[in-house]
Parts: C-alpha cells; sequence; structure tokens
C-alpha cells in the first residue's frame, strides 16, 4: 500500500494480444470538446476477459468503438496506442483496419434486433461476415459456415434457421445468431458491449455461459462491456471501472467485487439486484446524473455525487485524483479518500448493506 | 397474398364506386348546368331545355348513374339530338364539348401526362434521391450544405414561376432548347424526349428538391442505425456497406411516397402542362371542370382516383417485397 | 353581336396564370405596322371583281406550312355553328358561302361573289327578293359539284332547335320572325319540308324575304350559307370534321391538340376571287395560352418562323416587340369592336352634362391601363365598318379638357354613380376613369357589379347606374348591325336592353328607318353622319377607344394583314417566304 503522490504506473502486459496505452478519443462539436475517452490504459491477453464497467456516457462503448476503429476519422481525434497483436491501430488506414474487423477483433452489439439487418436473412448476413475476410469463398461454403457456426451457438435446425429473417427469431436466438456471426472468422479478441441487457434473465446466464464455453473453445480474448456488475462478476478476469472517460478504479474480479475501494464502484455495487440478499428492497441507485463530457466537474470529476467528497480537504474539489494503487498487487484506484477513510467507511456503511457477498 | 390482393381490390372498387356516385351529386349540386355554358349568354329557356336532352341530362340523376355505369361494363347507345352513338364498353361517355368518346379524350391525352411524369419521375428519383443519398453520406460538408441549400430554394419554388423562367431563358431568348411539345414515343422518340426536356426538368428539379431532403434525412437516419454499425464492424468496405446495408432500409420510405406521388401526378399534373402549353389529362379535367363537361369530368375523376389506389395496392405490394417484416394480409 | 373568342372562359387556370403574368406597361406600342384605318370599301358592282383566281400577291410562292398558335380548341367547326371570330377566320378556308370579302390590306374591303357570281341581285329592287347564281366548276374536297341544294341543305340545318349558336339573321329575315324555329325546324326534326323562303333550282339560289333586306350580301357571306352534302351529313359529329368545300380541308383533328389541314385537290382557283392559297397546309395547334404564343413567335425559332396567332399578344410580352426586327412581324389595327361609356339618359337628362363627360374623359389615359394596344376613338361606330368617318364631336385632345367641361357645368359639381363588372383590369379602369372625372369637378361613384350577372343588372330598365360600361361589335361591316341595334328607342324593354343609354328619339329613330330602306350600296354614308349627329346633338354615351387588334407573325410568314371582315390575320394572301 502507498500513499506517494506520484500516480503509479500501470502496467501494461507486453505479452497481451490486445494492449492499450493512454487512450484518448475527442469528438470536436460545435458546443465545444467531447472528451469521451481521457486517458485509458489497459490490456487482455487470449483466454481473458476484461470487464470494462460504468454507466453511459463514462467512455466504455467509445473505447470499445476505438478498438474496432469505426470513429470517423474525419470528426474524432484519437491518440495514445492501441496494439492488437502487436499492430497499433491508432492512424492506421481504413483500408487496413477494415482487414482487421470482423476478422481479428469482432463485435457483439447490445440489442440483436436492430443489430442485425432486417432485411437480410440471418444465415446470408454471417455468410457475409465471412465471405469479407474470405474472398476466395465459394457462396456456398460461406453459407455452409454460417449454419455450422449457428449450431455452434446452439441453436437448433440451424439450416432451416438460417433461411430465416432476424424477426423470426426470439430475443436470445438473435443474440446467438449475433455471436454466431462475430464468431465465424475466429476472432483473437471478441468485444461484447452490453450483450445480454436486452434479454431477460435466464437468457442472460445462458448466453453468458455460452460465451464462456466458446472462449475456451477458441481461446479468444474478450471484452465485457456492461454498466451491471453482476455480470462482470459472472465472466470478468479483470475490471476496469470507468467513469467520466477516465478510469477509476481497476483490479481483478475477486479486487473489485470483494474489496471495491472507490464510492463510484460502490455506487455500482449497490445498484446491482442480483448481487443483493433482498432483490430490490434496498436497492441504491447512485444519485445525480453522469458528467457533461465537455465541462467535467474540476477536481474529482465524481465529486458532485460522492456523498464524501471534501472529507479529505478541498483536493476533491480542486485537483483531479491519479490512478494510483489501491493496496494490492494490481488493484488501482483513483480517489482522494485517504486508505485508513476508505476501510472504514466501506466496513460502516457498504459492506453491512450487504452488498458483494 | 393473394387474400391480400382479393381484399384490396374489393376496397378500392368500392373507393371508386363512391368516388363516381360522389362526383356525381356534386355535378348536379353544381347550381349550373352544361346547357347554360354550352349555350351562351342570350339563351331561351327552351334552347336550355333542349340542349340538356340531347345531353342525357333531362334524365332522373338516378337513370343517368346506370346508364353511365352499364356503359362502362355493356356499352350503351347515346342519342345526341338525332346522332345516334353506338358506344361499346368500356363507355365512359361522349364529350359534351368535343362529341367523341370520353375514351378517345383520354387515349390522346393521358400518353402525354404519363410522359411528363414519366420523364421527370426518372429525374427526381435519380438526381435527388441520389443527391440527398450523398449529401447524406457527406453530411456537414460543403457538398452536403450546397446540396441542401440549393433543394430548400427549388422545392420553395413554384413551378408556373421555374417553369416560365426556365422556357424565358432555355427556350424564348437563347432558343437552346426546342417549345415543348408531344411527338408519340413511338413515331420519334429522339423529338418525344426533346419535347417532353423542359417539362421533365422542371416536375423533375422541383421534386428532386423534396426528395433529395427526403433521402438525405432518410440516410442519415439509418446511417446510425445498430446493422449499420454491424456491417462496419464485420470489417465490410464503406462501398458494401452504404450499399447493401444503408440504402437498401433507406430507400423503403422514398419508394411508398414516389408510388403515392406516381398515382397523383397520372392523374394530371395540371399546372406543369399549362405552363408548357400540353394538352394532358390534367389540364382536360380543368377544362371539364369549367365547361361543366360532365363525362369528361367523371372520366379524369375515376381515372386519377384509378391510378392512386393502384399505385397504393402496389406500394404496398413492394413494401412486402422489400421489408420482409411486412405481412400482406 | 358577334363574340370575340378571346372574351370567353378559356379555363380557371389559365385565367389565373395571366393575371399573374401581367405588368403593366407604359410601352405605347402602338405604331409597329399600323394599318389603314380609312374603310373604303364596299359592295362589289363589277362582276369581274367575283371571278377567280383571286390577284397574285407580290412576291408570294406556294408551298410550306404556316403554323397556328392557338389557345383553345375552336368551339365549332360545323359552318352553321360557328359564330365566334376564330372560327369564322379558320372557316373561310373551308367553308365557302353565297359571297365573302376581297381584301388586299389597304383597308380596301370588297363584297364580292365568292360561291355565286356576284354579290347579290336584288331582282325586284325592293331588297326584298335576292337571286344568287352559283359559278361553275364548285366542288367538295370528295369531288361531288356543289349545287343550289347543297346550299339550301346548309341553310336549313341552321334552324334546328337544338343547335342555335350560329347567326340568326338570314333565319329570322326568311320567317320574318325573331322566333324562326316555331313552324320550321330544319332538316332533322322537319324532314323533307322546305325552308321557308328559300328555293334552290339547278344552280340558282333564291331567297324571299316578307320584309326588305337590303343587307342581304353581308348577311349571306356569314358561313350559314355554307354548303353541306346532305349524303355526308353526319349531324353532331360534323362539327369535327367538316366536308370542305374551299381551298383546304382536314386531313387530321386531334381534338384538343391539333387539326393539320392539307390542299382541298377538287378546289379550283379559277372560281375563287378570294382565296391564294398559298400555302400547301395549315396546321392549328390548340392549348398554347397567347402569352406562350407570343413569346415563341417573338423569339421566332426555327420552327416557329412560319407561326402567327390570332389573340393579342398580352401586355406582359409587349415590351419584347418593340425592336425593329420584331416589329415589323407585328400587325396593328382597329378592330370592329368600341368600347363604350353609357349615360343612362333616363337618369342624367341635362345635355350639358353628357356633353362636359365627353369632354373631361382622358382617353390616353385608359387605354395606358390596358397596355396601349386599343386605339383613340370618339364615334360609335368602328374605323372597320363601311362609311367610317373619324370625328369628335368633343375635341379636348387626346388627353380631354377638364377645363371645356367645368365650363359646361357652369361651377357646379356634380356626382354620378358608375357600373363595371369586377374583374381586375375594370377596376383600375375604372379607378383612373374616376381619376380622370374628378378633375373635371365630376365626382364617380363606383358600383363594381358581379360580371356573372353584370348584363342583366345594367340591361334592366330604371336601374341606378348613371355611367354604365360597355362594349359592341359589329357582324359585318355596316352600321346597320351596331347604331340601330343599341340607338333605336323602341326596341327598350324592361329586361335585357343593349341601349344602355336608355335613349329614345324619334328624330334618330325615324333616320334610322330611312337609312335601313336605302341599298347597302347607298346607306354607309348615312349611318356614318347619323353617327355625328347623335354624338353631337344627345351625347347618348361616350366612346372611348377602338379596342385593336395587335397579332405577331413569325419571320417566314408574308402577304397576310388585319382582315377587316373578321378582325384576324387573313389566310386568304398568306404565304411562306422561302
Amino acid at each position: 500500500m502507498t500513499t506517494s503522490t506520484s500516480p503509479a504506473e500501470v502496467t501494461v502486459d507486453p505479452d497481451a494480444y490486445l494492449q492499450v496505452r493512454d487512450l484518448k478519443v475527442q469528438f470536436p462539436t460545435e458546443d465545444g470538446l467531447v472528451r469521451a475517452v481521457d486517458g485509458v490504459t489497459f490490456s487482455v491477453r487470449r483466454g481473458q476477459t476484461l470487464g470494462i464497467v460504468g454507466e453511459s456516457g463514462s467512455g466504455k462503448s467509445v473505447t470499445s468503438m476505438s478498438i474496432l476503429g469505426l470513429h470517423n476519422p474525419a470528426r474524432t481525434k484519437i491518440s495514445g496506442e492501441i496494439s492488437i497483436g502487436g499492430t497499433n491501430i491508432v492512424g492506421m488506414k481504413e483500408e487496413q483496419i477494415q482487414r482487421l474487423r470482423g476478422k481479428d477483433v469482432a463485435m457483439i452489439f447490445q440489442d440483436p434486433l436492430s443489430a442485425l439487418h432486417p432485411y437480410y436473412k440471418v444465415g446470408v448476413q454471417i455468410a457475409e461476415a465471412y465471405k469479407v475476410h474470405h474472398p476466395k469463398a465459394s457462396k456456398k461454403e460461406a453459407m455452409t459456415r454460417a449454419v455450422d457456426m449457428l449450431d455452434r451457438v446452439g441453436i437448433p435446425e440451424p439450416q432451416r434457421r438460417a433461411n430465416q429473417y432476424p424477426h423470426e427469431f426470439s430475443g436470445g436466438m438473435r443474440q446467438r445468431a449475433m455471436i454466431a456471426m462475430a464468431l465465424v472468422n475466429d476472432p483473437a479478441l471478441l468485444i461484447a458491449d452490453e450483450p445480454t441487457t436486452a434479454l431477460d434473465v435466464t437468457v442472460q446466464a445462458q448466453i453468458l455461459e455460452l460465451l464462456e464455453d466458446l472462449q475456451e473453445e477458441f481461446h479468444s480474448a474478450i471484452i465485457m462491456i456492461t454498466h451491471d456488475l453482476g455480470v462482470i462478476s459472472q465472466v470478468a478476469d479483470d475490471v476496469l471501472v470507468m467513469y467520466g472517460g477516465r478510469p477509476v478504479e481497476t483490479g481483478s474480479v475477486e479486487q473489485i467485487m470483494k474489496r471495491p475501494q472507490h464510492p463510484y464502484t460502490w455506487g455500482l455495487l449497490a445498484s446491482v439486484p442480483s448481487l443483493h440478499g433482498d432483490a430490490g428492497a434496498d436497492l441504491v441507485p447512485i444519485k445525480g446524473n453522469p458528467p457533461s463530457l465537455i465541462n467535467l466537474p474540476t477536481g474529482c470529476a465524481f465529486n458532485p455525487r460522492c456523498r464524501y467528497a471534501g472529507t479529505n480537504g478541498n483536493l476533491s474539489f480542486t485537483e483531479r485524483p491519479e490512478l494510483r494503487s489501491a493496496g494490492e498487487a494490481g488493484h488501482m484506484l483513483a480517489c482522494h479518500l485517504s486508505a485508513e477513510n476508505r476501510q472504514r467507511i466501506y466496513a460502516e456503511d457498504i459492506a453491512h448493506a450487504g452488498v458483494a457477498q | 397474398m393473394f387474400r391480400f390482393l382479393i381484399k384490396r381490390l374489393l376496397l378500392a372498387s368500392t373507393t371508386l364506386v363512391a368516388i363516381s356516385i360522389v362526383t356525381f351529386l356534386l355535378f348536379f349540386a353544381v347550381p349550373s348546368s352544361p346547357a347554360w355554358v354550352m349555350c351562351g349568354r342570350n339563351c331561351s329557356p327552351e334552347r336550355i331545355a333542349q340542349v340538356e336532352q340531347s345531353l342525357g341530362l333531362d334524365q332522373p340523376i338516378t337513370k343517368q348513374y346506370t346508364d353511365f355505369v352499364q356503359g362502362i361494363f355493356v356499352g350503351r347507345t347515346i342519342d345526341d339530338a338525332g346522332t345516334i352513338r353506338e358506344c361499346e364498353a368500356p363507355c365512359l361517355g361522349y364529350s359534351f364539348r368535343s362529341k367523341e368518346p370520353v375514351t378517345d379524350t383520354i387515349t390522346r391525352s393521358l400518353p402525354i401526362t404519363v410522359s411528363i411524369v414519366g420523364g421527370a419521375m426518372v429525374i427526381f428519383l435519380t438526381v435527388g434521391v441520389g443527391l440527398g443519398m450523398l449529401a447524406a453520406l457527406k453530411k456537414g460538408t460543403v457538398f452536403d450544405r450546397v446540396a441542401i441549400g440549393a433543394s430548400v430554394g427549388f422545392a420553395s419554388t413554384q413551378t408556373y414561376t421555374l417553369g416560365g423562367v426556365l422556357l424565358l431563358v432555355l427556350v424564348y431568348s437563347t432558343g437552346l432548347l426546342p417549345n415543348p411539345h408531344y411527338t408519340p414515343i413511338t413515331e420519334n422518340p429522339l423529338d418525344w424526349a426533346s419535347g417532353m426536356l423542359l417539362p421533365w426538368i422542371t416536375l423533375g428539379l422541383i421534386n428532386s428538391a423534396m426528395y433529395a431532403r427526403l433521402s438525405r434525412a432518410q440516410m442519415i437516419e439509418t446511417l446510425q442505425e445498430d446493422f449499420v454499425r454491424t456491417a462496419r464492424a464485420k470489417g465490410l468496405s464503406p462501398g458494401v456497406v452504404n450499399r447493401r446495408h444503408a440504402l437498401r432500409a433507406a430507400i423503403t420510405p422514398i419508394v411508398t411516397i414516389a408510388g403515392v406521388d406516381l398515382g397523383a401526378y397520372l392523374g394530371g399534373v395540371v399546372i406543369t402542362e399549362s405552363v408548357f402549353s400540353l394538352n394532358g389529362i390534367g389540364r382536360e379535367a380543368a377544362q371539364a371542370v369549367t365547361d361543366l363537361n360532365l363525362p369528361i369530368v367523371m372520366a379524369t375523376v375515376l381515372l386519377a382516383a384509378f391510378f392512386i389506389v393502384t399505385m397504393n395496392i402496389i406500394v404496398d405490394m413492394l413494401y412486402a417485397v422489400i421489408d420482409p417484416r411486412v405481412r400482406l394480409g | 353581336m358577334r363574340r370575340k373568342f378571346g372574351a370567353l372562359p378559356i379555363g380557371v387556370l389559365t385565367v389565373a396564370l395571366v393575371a399573374s403574368g401581367c405588368s403593366e406597361t407604359t410601352n405605347d406600342p402602338a405604331g409597329g405596322n399600323q394599318q389603314s384605318v380609312v374603310q373604303t370599301g364596299s359592295i362589289a358592282t363589277d362582276p369581274a371583281d367575283s371571278q377567280g383566281p383571286a390577284k397574285a400577291v407580290e412576291g408570294a410562292t406556294k408551298g410550306g406550312t404556316v403554323k397556328l398558335l392557338h389557345a383553345a380548341e375552336f368551339e365549332h367547326l360545323d359552318p352553321q355553328k360557328i359564330y365566334v371570330s376564330d372560327a369564322l377566320s379558320m372557316a373561310t378556308q373551308f367553308a365557302r358561302t353565297l359571297t365573302g370579302y376581297k381584301e388586299d390590306g389597304t383597308g380596301a374591303l370588297k363584297l364580292v361573289g365568292d360561291l355565286a357570281t356576284n354579290a347579290g341581285e336584288d331582282v325586284n329592287g325592293d331588297c326584298k327578293v335576292w337571286k344568287y347564281t352559283l359559278k361553275d366548276g364548285l366542288k367538295f374536297e370528295d369531288g361531288t359539284p356543289i349545287t343550289g341544294a347543297d346550299v339550301v341543305y346548309g341553310v336549313s340545318r341552321s334552324f334546328d332547335p337544338e343547335w342555335g349558336v350560329g347567326p340568326t339573321y338570314i333565319q329570322q329575315w326568311l320567317t320574318g320572325a325573331v322566333e324562326y324555329n316555331t313552324t320550321y325546324k330544319g332538316p332533322f326534326q322537319s324532314a323533307g319540308a322546305e325552308v321557308p323562303g328559300l328555293k334552290a333550282d339547278g344552280n340558282v339560289i333564291t331567297f324571299t324575304f316578307p320584309q326588305p333586306q337590303c343587307e342581304t350580301p353581308y348577311a349571306v357571306a356569314m358561313p350559314t350559307t355554307a354548303p353541306v352534302p346532305q349524303a355526308k351529313d353526319t349531324k353532331g359529329d360534323y362539327d369535327r370534321k367538316p366536308v370542305s368545300s374551299g381551298p383546304y380541308m382536314i386531313k387530321e383533328h386531334a381534338y384538343d391538340q391539333y387539326i393539320d389541314f392539307v390542299r382541298n385537290p377538287n378546289w379550283d382557283a379559277n372560281t375563287d376571287p378570294i382565296r391564294n392559297a398559298y400555302p400547301d397546309g395549315i396546321r392549328v395547334e390548340f392549348g398554347i395560352d397567347a402569352e406562350a404564343s407570343a413569346n415563341r413567335i417573338v423569339a421566332n425559332a426555327a420552327d416557329d418562323q412560319t407561326a402567327f396567332m390570332w389573340a393579342n399578344v398580352p401586355a406582359a410580352v409587349l415590351s419584347k416587340t418593340n425592336t425593329p426586327e420584331v416589329k415589323e412581324r407585328v400587325k396593328a389595327g382597329p378592330s370592329q369592336y368600341v368600347e363604350y361609356t353609357w349615360i343612362n339618359t333616363d337618369r342624367v337628362t341635362d345635355l350639358k352634362v353628357r356633353q362636359a363627360l365627353n369632354y373631361a374623359v382622358d382617353r390616353d389615359a385608359i387605354i395606358k391601363v390596358r397596355g396601349g394596344t386599343d386605339q383613340f376613338g370618339s364615334t360609335i361606330i368602328s374605323p372597320t365598318i363601311a362609311g367610317y368617318e373619324n370625328f369628335n364631336a368633343y375635341d379636348g385632345g387626346p388627353t380631354g379638357n377638364a377645363e371645356k367641361a367645368k365650363e359646361l357645368l357652369g361651377g357646379k359639381t356634380i356626382k354620378l354613380t358608375y357600373a363595371f363588372p369586377n374583374v381586375p383590369v375594370r377596376q383600375q379602369m375604372a379607378a383612373k376613369t374616376k381619376e380622370v372625372y374628378a378633375k373635371a369637378g365630376i365626382e364617380l361613384v363606383l358600383t363594381p357589379l358581379d360580371p356573372a350577372t353584370y348584363y342583366d343588372s345594367v340591361g334592366t330598365k330604371g336601374n341606378q347606374y348613371d355611367l354604365i360600361r360597355g362594349g359592341w361589335g359589329a357582324d359585318w361591316p355596316s352600321a346597320s348591325t351596331v347604331i340601330p341595334a343599341l340607338l333605336d328607342g323602341r326596341t327598350i324593354r324592361d329586361k335585357g336592353n343593349q341601349n344602355l343609354a336608355y335613349f329614345n328619339n324619334d328624330e334618330v329613330n325615324k333616320e334610322i328607318d330611312r337609312i335601313k330602306g336605302l341599298k347597302a350600296t347607298e346607306s354607309a354614308a348615312e349611318w356614318a353622319k347619323l353617327d355625328k349627329k347623335i354624338m353631337t346633338d344627345f351625347a347618348p354615351l361616350i366612346p372611348q377607344y377602338y379596342i385593336g387588334n395587335y397579332e405577331i407573325t413569325g419571320s417566314k410568314v408574308g402577304g397576310t394583314f388585319l382582315s377587316d371582315s373578321y378582325g384576324h390575320l387573313t389566310l386568304n394572301t398568306m404565304f411562306v417566304k422561302p
């Protein structure tokens, strides 16, 4: 445990498949510069799952879009480094990134109904994803592969289903199809952006299980983006908590779930029903709204919503806290609260409320 | 599909019958008689009665209507002041003014309107939709701003203003284009096209403006759709994404509107026809209303209604073809 | 009175378009190719005048096709139904009549025998029996000879009660009754019966009238006397494709679109003293309103160099006709129509006031309101009428003389109501009139009336209007269709009056009777004298202007001029320049 004022160097695993260093994504708009991501560093190895958590506007989705290189370069300023399998894609030409997309990095989106094209048959859409990276494959081969994939993700009668339209699928089936599409090219990295949010709880669990199974099979790295710590607790190896475009806490899933240190993480945990003993009764949503990314509050961006802001002099309002070690190896935190205070508050106010058993 | 067609055709027929009855009633509700129009001011009541008799207007309305309907299905005999006319089915009657079968008037004037509308449509569906789509893809650029600015300008222009200016500049002053005129396409396709050029440009440009704005808005909306993002995430090139994924979805509502517009335009584009001195179906209809020329009024109203109703059915069927989520029933 | 086709409603839309395109012009385009206004014509007495062929036009060549750009389809083409000036002008080329007008563009109009060998033979010298002999070699377009029976059959058709849209002079004169078809109802309803007073014996046709009708030579020039072959009479359908007796026949008639006239191979130029028939064809294109026609002809594109129009160049295009090249192609001149302001003599009984009104009128200002194509006029009859004499009984100069008017009023200020149809151009004219009279101390109370019932309102005796807008056009170039119709006080009825001054003077009535009894050749000058006398002694109206014709041709149209008979560019002498 350290209380030094110099920020600790966030370590990036040099062998990791994906390495993101000091990523900044900004959108100049008429109202001002939107700092959607303002300095994020993390890495994911193959076979590992990183969970990125935060409310909407925290920068988690923007981060994932950057990894796919999906931002319009004309309207986005990106700096830092995104290394995929050893290649830095920041500043890369669109044509080159295209070759990575869907092949080395694939993505699963939140709402499979809107993410699948309503006018094309499911099989055709999967086959298209295969064919674009296997130009030598015939249409028939691509289709066979699509049916195979549908089978692999557990869709019964895949031959028939491939010939149906997305609206003819149930919600869970659609997400399976979406996963099949993402995995059709055996990607080394899979980004799943809220893959279960639109689904009901039982289906959620099935989908998460499927993802885990497939990860084992394909040995891919997974980034799981969600606002739901329940999901994280199920699948993640490491967790990155983001707020206002910046990481506020990061560590192993055990560290974050069992020994969370940041008041924001506490808030997130308190608002997860699946983690409560008594579902629904004492849910504590975080008060207030996520901050504007054009005009972040000075000092700690979380200060307007933080019950403990000001407990450490005026720091919360004047100085932006940097990521420092939270004590254990790999557990990092950006908070002005002193270690003693954090432990005391956690013990008195948070733990007894039943969070994070 | 079959059930849908039967249902819609039944509905369409009912609509047409209702429209024909209403037109008939409205016509006789006007406190004037075609006989007055044909007779001039210094007309004696006796002459009015004679003219009305020769036009068959002395009969009860119900009889006139059943005669009209009978004419359409089995034909009828018309006695015009001793001139006996055998009018074969489908008989829409004889024009009060030209004394020729209404079908002759229609077959002569309809090709003119069809020519105008067809060509204009090609223009506004290519230029208008094309510009709108391009503007959407280049949203925020100078191209986008110019295209949208121009379309706002053209959309607020009236046909007779733009047509008049174009006539003045391109025909009367410089002679760059020939006078608008109609030559059947079967006779001389080149002359047909050159005679139609100005109406096409005028009607085409004004509608292009509307379609450009519509397509732009539609395309911008579609480009924000999740499935477009999915397509890009698959690694498809922007061209494929825009064409196969975005355009296909953005074009659907445009097809609907274009179909309904086509139906409405085929019934006559009165102002365009007038500005360019082309006696299409719209002008015949307008003239017939002034003359109280009942058979032509009936025929043109029914024809216009027929086009609208038919195009609506076609659009609905097209919709089902384009969008698999739509089921006909 | 003959109607002018331009006055007919062509369609709501067209009217609206024209109105929106209208702009006031301060140009004075009058001048152009101003035709002589001195009418020197009369009825031919020399039979040689009636013999064909027509005198060649200098520089004319045969061939080519002339093109008439026209706003709307002719109301009628059946000769017995035609009564509007455009169709009358067209009919001269396919429906020959017993007599016709021979013109050369100098104003020398001569009524000659057309189908007939002369302008008419007054058998007993009492104007009651008229004999016409058809020329030899006359044929219909199908080659069958034209006989007296065909002319009689044609006239008989005009009796049909269900038609009655053409002129009614001959029918009324033959029966001696205004309601001419109470007994004989034409060849369809009275099949087999003879036309009263009309006989044909081979090539000789005899009209026998109960009353003297000294203007028969004029009346038979109307298409009422055009021959119709009974065997080819398609009755109602004849209106679309009449059988030609003139130099051109209809090849194709696409209603509302176009008519193609081609040469009639059976027309013999040697029988025709009037028509040169230079072009090989005449094409009429419908649906081109006056503004579009004028624009096209002014532009003179290759296609339109042989085009011409039978409507006045509208105000919006007038300014473009001022360049020397275009001006040369304009034919301007007075028509047979005269615009009046009637003075209701039942209400304005003081002659001095009526004279003052005549002095104070500013014709120049009013003509300008209308665009400037009309012509200064101070007589009741128009310059196109035989015997016309130009005079101004109250000469206040072109802009009127308010001082003289004030003098006549003796310092009084008076207030008068002025009735006019409530349409834009009439509103503008009324406002100008009010302004003009205000200078002379005469206050006008403007009374706009519903245009649809305007003539019913002002034609009712005892109405409360002091001044009334009106106009009149002669059916043939003789004042007999003007002065008796307008100013014979004995015709005043309770309703439907045309004598809107409600003027009734024994002396004038007697003079009308006297002149009516004169031979047409002698009456012309007498009518003109009576015109002057009425204006000088009674001033029951204020002639405003002669409505001007202002028509234009493409650069390759030659030989034509404004006809004094029907007011439009004549086809008789028209040719296509090489």
